[in-house]
């Protein structure tokens, strides 16, 4: 019998290597009686540990709440809360230091925990000497915590053990103070003394050959069978008693955390539900003037009977009340989530789509089978969701509120760098290795990885190095914040869990994180940020201004000519469909209805994708192919999507009604795969799954397919909830495009960065579709895109703001719009009355923006370097008619170098496209224009030439690569297969101006052109400057992966 | 008569030096890489790499993106500053006046040298082919300025310059040949001001209001209407002090008065140079024309009086003076940076006890070489067989590595350790008595086990396994360091302990 109550797992972060859960199950079948976590300074690995033991219904093992805490002045004492006062305590304790002290730092001092000791029990870890300081600091403690106090005796091999134990035990025997066996755990089996080893490396940043002594000397701490620690310690049965004792006395568990709703969002005297029904019928009323309709109301009674049941009233409050504020601040918000596409949430003004009018009826909105709170992420503009976020902090306080953590794992690119630096791997190697992980990637490094990077997998160093890369993927490396998820407590959030300092000033995180806070059943807000909503918003602000109408979220009207401009791709700045895989998608899908924007929306995601259902849904929407459901009861789940799974719900029913899963059970699925926790049982999963189908009568076939796509959901889930409130945004920007593309167009510059297209393109599209964009100027430019009168186009023209001007600061650019008044004359007259510095005045003049005052660029420049930074602003603008200065001729500007140094200073040019200066050269080689493309027949092979936008690289795609490349007459998309990369493989990711030779390939209204050969023209663009040396055009692809 | 300036230009100092270290480096796709913001960024690449298309300015691992087998090295400005100080000093044959230009270039003031090698055009072109051949690329100009021979060695087409044609020869060139710095030429080139030419034509009150005045300076030094000295290279003095005597001498301690004087000469001049000498000869000139050679060396750089003078009255007992000495030389070939010292109170000095076996150590050294004097060093290692490193003293430092108290090692450790025969017993127990060779001894204590893992990573072949290490001491009172090896079971004898 036997109770560990020293273990750290790998949450204290590089000491640790093994998971909480691995040391909670090898104490389960060890047979322990109990086993504590003594992470340092933290908690945040106790929830797994607990869940773990509380799953397994074999285990007799009990979870003890503990904590290693690392006082200042270099001593550490072992904690354990007894019951859950005590428990709120040490959180308490937890949060003082960590607050005190800057992101993932712990400032703590004996007194301190003095100030929370009442309830809990202390283990001194075991003294490697017993010098005087650490005697005066064990009898402070005795003193202190007299009856709850213990010293721990530790057998470490380390080779006078009997003799050193006996000393401590013989001492702590003067002082009165018991003693407690415990085995310092650092790992659940000694085999991982090896990761433990290198782990230290990482800590220490040095490789093995120099760790020497910082290394632990041998493998003994690890999870010992009981019969071993019972002959170490046969010696001191007192000190293995005293585990018993310990554990026995710390009966606080994690279960006894009941997660309460804030008070505040009711008024008082009326029941959380009263008020949500009171609140609702209210909103229904204002969302149906003329009277609520039968349906509505039914669907609504029935919501609330769901509610009550469960008790959710609070949430749905809480949230509204968050909306409340935006609304109240005019800050466009829109929520979206499992329960967000609920009737209520509708009449609340949480979502904007009516559920009823899209026939969205949702039965099942809140997972009947999961005790597991409603899910409501709420979108707001992402320049103003700061203001959100302080005003939950403020309202509920910061011992109230805080945000979710992320635990940042270590991926594969990390992992092997770190493994690799630590085994003594050089530079070249590592760097070679880490390079050839794709972005993000969790996979572990292979042995083709490892011949791509030109190394030699049979090589016993580099394969330790892999092996050991694998087994520390998954491993956290430190918590940040979650993008937005808020908990807010009825009473302190600071008693549940330990509150931290984000690396962000102004904000604080909670220990645990999501998964945590499910297990534990508390409630949390997403609070998130999306461009497209300012876009948006200032689109509403423009079109109130110019055109006089007020618009909403929700009173967009559905019309057929927005459709038919998306079934053309005609998609540039729209939300979410503006990527090119989503523009090739559009003329095929043709969405004609809201829910085809709801369907466009979910299927170019990695899930449809990797499972294959793309095509088919293609096929059937287009008539080639029959509509079947595989059984009868899959025809109720996959009757909208015409019987093929497309959203995130539709395979998790799968998995309940065809496989025969647990609704729990589905849910663990899709949760092992977002996440390491469950590391191997994926493959468990799997075998279940196509067990199940098949038991069930399903084709294998469409098991796996089905399979392969709750994969690639595991990642990037798209539910149907979300899919619904994104192609809502998708439609209400569509709308704003079609009818004011000179206000969608002004409003996406005033938001950047966002979206998927930088403002070059943006501004010519606006151009295409008959927007006058006129340059930016310093008197006729706000900081901001603005619109003006023009003459008889339909709309108004555009005038770019000051913010285009690259390295102009804002609060300059602002005070010049200021100060304006009737407008400047000179430069010099600017910086007299703005008092600006000439740094500002040189970056408008580069942009070219003084035009108005008869300035060319040249010019303009010539002037502002004559004006002097040192003097006082005052005097500034004098100091230029104190001497007369002599005509200066500068050599005019040939167009060429025009456009280059509108590039360089806007990211775009007004005056003509870089490829026009080229077009007589390119003509000389053959080389068609991308206008010329759209009107070649299919298969021809043709020679395009153009300025490389976009370099895409799917994880979907198999290692294709997507390249788009512009002209002066439109941008053409190119296919470039593995071959011909390996072949061309500079030009493909490095060239700023590609030529490819290749083949026309149509689908529909579909083009592409297959490349062939691929030739880097970059050298070409010198010639627009029209001599030598002269400096790139600075034009910058975006590459995604 | 103006003056007459020749510069020279290393277009590819880094690659040129790094090709010639490895002439392999040649045939292959080769790059000289220097960090900026932490990334290694290419700075120059050979023909082959060149040829597959790597430019420079990219970053490497872009570059390795294009071309994997690309092979590259970091840049040392050191070693590229120690091959232009050897040009420096080469050049020295062509004129007394050489020096760096500041500028990553030579300037020889070659006024009145020319001649020497068959007029301005002859002696370029020795320069140039002498260290052409040593494998450095090499641009070199002559002109009446520094600021022109500077601008055409690496801007211009004609290479001679006299002042008539200074003018039509800068004026086409760049802005860039004017030494500017970067900035400035940006600003100038987006005013559309690319040439010297172009810059010219504007009034020079208006470039010194906005630019600074060293836009003008730099137009005049080129132009030579400013004065622009160079700093020529001298090579720094031999420690070296000399005595010519008025009567031959022939007893020691008469060469030893006189060494004595030397030293108080040589030492004063080393603290005043922070430097301290690491060997020291002395020639003996005797009347006959023959000389007598005494050389010491020490462990540490020296420059204190009373420690050489011991060190070398060792030697010159062994001395044979002839028939008189007459001049004696003391020279140090041999030198290293030493620091000043802070003099402190003894009992507070550490080292205080240092000075004294420093020169024990150096008089050992003198007999018996210094590569005989060792000590030990404790190595930061868990394995006993790396614990400890037996190093000649000359190799610096004493290293501070600290070895925890309860870690006892034996005082003599047997390496490799001897095999013992042990009866079977249980694990993690020490045995009752073992066997070495014919003696059996019989356990009485013991303590243990001391556990130590093997350090896997050393060989990967093998598994990492654990031994387990025993103080214990037999019942004639010998005291042993003996462990078990567990897979399979062997035990060993280690060491003694006193």
């Amino acid at each position: 019998m036997y109770a560990e109550l020293q273990a750290s797992s790998n949450f204290s972060f590089l000491r640790g290597a093994s998971h909480p859960q691995e040391l909670a199950c090898a104490a389960a079948s060890r047979g322990y009686t109990a086993i504590a976590l003594t992470d340092r300074n933290t908690l945040s690995g106790i929830v797994l540990a607990h869940t773990h033991l509380k799953k397994d219904p074999e285990a007799q093992t009990r979870f003890v709440v503990g904590c290693r805490l690392d006082l200042s002045d270099g001593f550490s004492l072992l904690c354990y809360p007894a019951d859950r006062k005590a428990y709120g305590r040490l959180t308490r304790l937890l949060t003082l230091g960590r607050c005190r002290a800057v992101k993932g730092e712990c400032l703590l001092t004996l007194p301190d925990v003095a100030g929370h000791a009442e309830g809990q029990h202390f283990i001194f870890p075991f003294p490697q000497v017993l010098s005087e300081p650490v005697i005066q600091q064990i009898k402070t403690c005795r003193d202190m915590f007299s009856g709850r106090f213990y010293l721990a005796l530790t057998h470490s091999c380390r080779g006078d053990d009997e003799r050193w134990i006996r000393t401590v035990a013989e001492f702590a025997g003067s002082l009165g103070v018991p003693v407690v066996a415990t085995n310092d755990v650092l790992y659940h089996a000694p085999e991982r003394k090896v990761l433990q080893d290198v782990v230290t490396c990482i800590r220490e940043n040095c490789t093995l050959q120099q760790a020497g002594l910082r290394l632990e000397a041998n493998a003994e701490r690890y999870i010992k069978p009981p019969e071993e620690m019972a002959r170490l310690f046969a010696a001191w049965p007192d000190a293995l008693e005293a585990t018993l004792e310990i554990a026995g006395s710390c009966r606080f568990s994690l279960d006894e955390l009941r997660y309460e709703y804030p008070d505040e969002i009711t008024e008082p005297g009326v029941s959380p539900l009263e008020d949500l029904i009171r609140r609702t019928w209210a909103g229904a009323e204002k969302r149906y003037p003329s009277g609520i309709p039968d349906n509505v109301r039914r669907q609504i009674e029935h919501e609330f009977k769901l509610i009550s049941a469960r008790e959710y009233a609070p949430y749905f409050l809480t949230v509204h009340e968050i909306v409340k504020f935006a609304e109240g601040r005019g800050i466009l918000h829109q929520g979206r989530g499992s329960a967000g596409n609920s009737m209520v949430c509708y009449c609340l003004g949480i979502t904007q789509v009516d559920p009823v009018a899209h026939g969205l009826l949702f039965e099942r909105f809140i997972s009947a089978a999961r005790n597991e709170p409603p899910d409501i992420d709420v979108d707001f503009e992402h320049e103003r969701r700061e203001e959100v976020i302080q005003y939950l902090y403020e309202k509920y306080g910061r011992d109230r509120a805080g945000i979710t953590a992320t635990v940042v794992h270590y991926r594969s690119r990390r992992a092997i760098r770190e493994v690799g630096k630590a085994l003594g791997l050089s530079e070249d190697v590592v760097g070679g290795l880490s390079k050839s992980i794709w972005g993000w990637s969790t996979k572990c490094v292979t042995g083709d990885n490892v011949l791509e990077a030109g190394l030699d997998p049979s090589d016993k160093r580099l394969r330790l190095a892999l092996d050991l890369s694998r087994e520390l993927i998954g491993f956290p490396r430190h918590l940040s914040q979650h993008v937005g998820g808020f908990v807010i407590a009825r009473g302190r959030l600071d008693e549940m869990v330990p509150i931290e300092n984000a690396a962000m000033p102004d904000r604080t995180i909670v220990q645990w994180d999501k998964n945590d806070l499910d297990e534990l059943g508390m409630m949390k807000v997403d609070v998130l940020a999306l461009g497209m909503l300012t876009a948006i918003r200032k689109s509403f602000d423009l079109i109130e201004r110019h055109y006089d109408k007020k618009l909403t979220l929700a009173g967009i009207p559905q019309e057929d000519d927005v459709y038919t401009m998306l079934q053309a791709a005609d998609s540039i700045g729209v939300f979410q469909v503006e990527s090119r895989a989503q523009q090739s998608m559009l003329p095929r899908l043709k969405p004609n209805e809201f829910y085809d924007l709801v369907i466009e929306v979910a299927i170019v995601r990695p899930g449809p994708i990797q499972g294959d259902m793309v095509h088919p849904y293609l096929r059937r929407r287009e008539g080639k192919e029959t509509v079947e459901y595989p059984s009868e009861a899959l025809r109720g789940i996959l009757e909208k999507t015409l019987g093929v799974p497309l959203f995130q719900e539709q395979a998790m029913q799968i998995a309940i009604t065809g496989a025969g899963f647990t609704p729990d059970e589905a849910d663990e699925l899709r949760r092992s795969l977002a996440t390491f926790r469950h590391v191997g049982t994926i493959s468990t999963f799997r075998e279940r799954f196509l067990k199940g189908m098949l038991a069930n009568g399903y084709p294998e076939k469409f098991a796996e397919r089905c399979f392969s796509q709750i994969e690639g959901f595991g990642t990037y889930g798209f539910p149907e909830s979300h899919a619904i409130s994104f192609a809502n945004l998708v439609y209400v920007s569509a709308w704003i495009k079609y009818h004011y593309p000179d206000v969608f167009c002004a409003a996406l510059l005033n938001s950047q960065p966002m979206g998927f297209y930088a403002p070059a393109q943006l501004v010519r599209d606006a151009r295409d579709h008959g927007v006058e964009v006129r340059p930016m100027d310093v008197n006729f430019s706000d900081w901001d895109a603005t619109l003006e009168p023009a003459g008889k186009s339909d709309y108004y023209a555009l005038r770019l703001g000051l913010r285009m001007a690259a390295g102009l600061p804002e609060k300059d650019g602002r005070a010049m719009v200021e100060a304006r008044g009737s407008g400047y004359r000179s430069p010099g007259e600017i910086a007299m009355r703005v008092g600006c510095g000439p740094v500002a005045l040189n970056r408008l003049a580069q942009a070219d923006a003084f035009a108005s005052m008869k300035l060319q660029r040249r010019q303009a420049l010539w002037e502002v370097s004559a004006l002097d930074g040192k003097m006082p602003p005052l005097f500034r603008g004098a100091q230029q008619h104190l001497f007369e200065e002599p005509e200066t001729c500068l050599p005019p500007a040939t167009p060429g170098q025009d456009v280059v140094q509108d590039y360089q200073s806007t990211g775009l040019s007004l005056r003509s496209h870089p490829m026009r200066f080229l077009r007589s050269r390119l003509r000389a080689r053959r080389v068609i224009t991308a206008m010329d493309v759209r009107q070649s027949p299919n298969n021809k092979m043709v020679i395009v030439a153009g300025l490389v936008l976009f370099r895409q690289q799917p994880l979907t795609a198999k290692g294709t690569i997507f390249l788009t490349i512009e002209d002066e007459t439109g941008a053409v998309n190119l296919i470039v297969w593995k071959d011909v990369q390996l072949k061309y493989r500079r030009a493909v990711y490095t060239g700023k101006l590609l030529a490819c030779r290749g083949a026309i390939q149509r689908e529909g209204q579909v083009l592409h052109v297959v490349a062939r050969s691929i030739w880097d023209w970059s050298d070409q663009l010198r010639y627009l400057q029209e001599e030598k040396n002269a400096a790139a055009l600075p034009v910058r692809s975006r590459d995604f992966r | 008569m103006g003056r007459r300036m020749l510069c020279l230009y290393f277009p590819s100092l880094a690659m040129d030096r790094l090709q010639r270290e490895d002439p392999t480096r040649k045939l292959r796709p080769f790059a000289v890489t220097r960090e900026i913001k932490g990334q290694p960024c290419i700075d120059a690449v050979n023909l082959p790499a060149s040829g597959a298309g790597i430019r420079p300015g990219v970053r490497l691992a872009d570059a390795r993106t294009v071309l994997p087998e690309l092979d590259a090295t970091p840049d040392d400005p050191i070693a590229n500053a120690r091959v232009k100080q050897r040009f420096i000093e080469w050049c020295g044959r062509y004129s007394p006046l050489v020096a760096d230009d500041g500028f990553g270039g030579i300037v020889l003031d070659i006024l009145g040298c020319a001649h020497l090698f068959g007029g301005e055009a002859a002696m370029l072109q020795d320069i140039q082919t002498r260290i052409r051949r040593s494998g450095y690329r090499l641009r070199g100009a002559i002109a009446g300025t520094l600021g022109a021979a500077w601008a055409l060695a690496r801007y211009g087409k004609r290479v001679i310059v006299t002042a008539e044609q200074l003018h039509d020869a800068l004026d086409p060139l760049p802005i860039n040949a004017l030494r500017l710095p970067e900035r400035i030429i940006s600003e100038l080139r987006r005013l559309g001001i690319t040439s010297i030419a172009a810059l010219r034509g504007i009034p020079r009150q208006s470039l010194a209001t906005r630019y600074g005045s060293e836009i003008i300076l730099r137009l005049d030094q080129a132009f030579g209407h400013a004065e622009e000295p160079i700093a020529p290279y001298r090579p720094p003095s031999p420690y070296r002090a000399l005595r010519t005597l008025a009567e031959p001498v022939g007893t020691v301690s008469a060469v030893q008065y006189v060494l004595l004087d030397l030293l108080k000469e040589i030492c004063a001049r080393l603290e005043r140079e922070h430097d301290g000498a690491r060997r020291l000869n002395l020639d003996c000139y005797r009347v006959d024309g023959t000389a007598a050679k005494c050389c010491i060396g020490t462990s540490k750089p020296v420059r204190s009086v009373t420690h050489l003078m011991r060190l070398f009255s060792e030697k010159l007992d062994s001395l044979d003076a002839g028939f008189g000495i007459e001049t004696l030389v003391l020279s140090v070939p041999n030198y290293d940076e030493f620091d000043p010292e802070q003099i402190s109170f003894p009992q507070f000095d550490p080292d205080q006890g240092d000075t004294e076996l420093d020169g024990f150590i150096d008089r050992l050294g003198m007999r018996l070489g210094f590569q005989s004097v060792c000590r030990f060093h404790i190595q930061e290692s868990l394995l006993p067989e790396c614990s400890v490193e037996f190093q000649p003293v000359t190799t610096a430092g004493i290293p501070h590595a600290i070895w925890p108290d309860y870690r006892v090692r034996p005082v003599c450790f047997i390496d490799p350790p001897a095999r013992i025969e042990v009866p079977a017993g249980s694990s993690d127990t020490p045995p009752a008595q073992f066997q070495f060779g014919h003696r059996l001894h019989r356990i009485v204590r013991a303590e243990g086990p001391e556990r130590l893992t093997t350090e896997w990573w050393r060989d990967e072949s093998q598994p990492w396994e654990s031994r387990d290490y025993y103080r214990v001491e037999d019942d004639r009172g010998d005291r042993f360091w003996i462990f078990q090896e567990r897979h399979p079971t062997r035990w060993y004898l280690r060491g003694h302990f006193p």
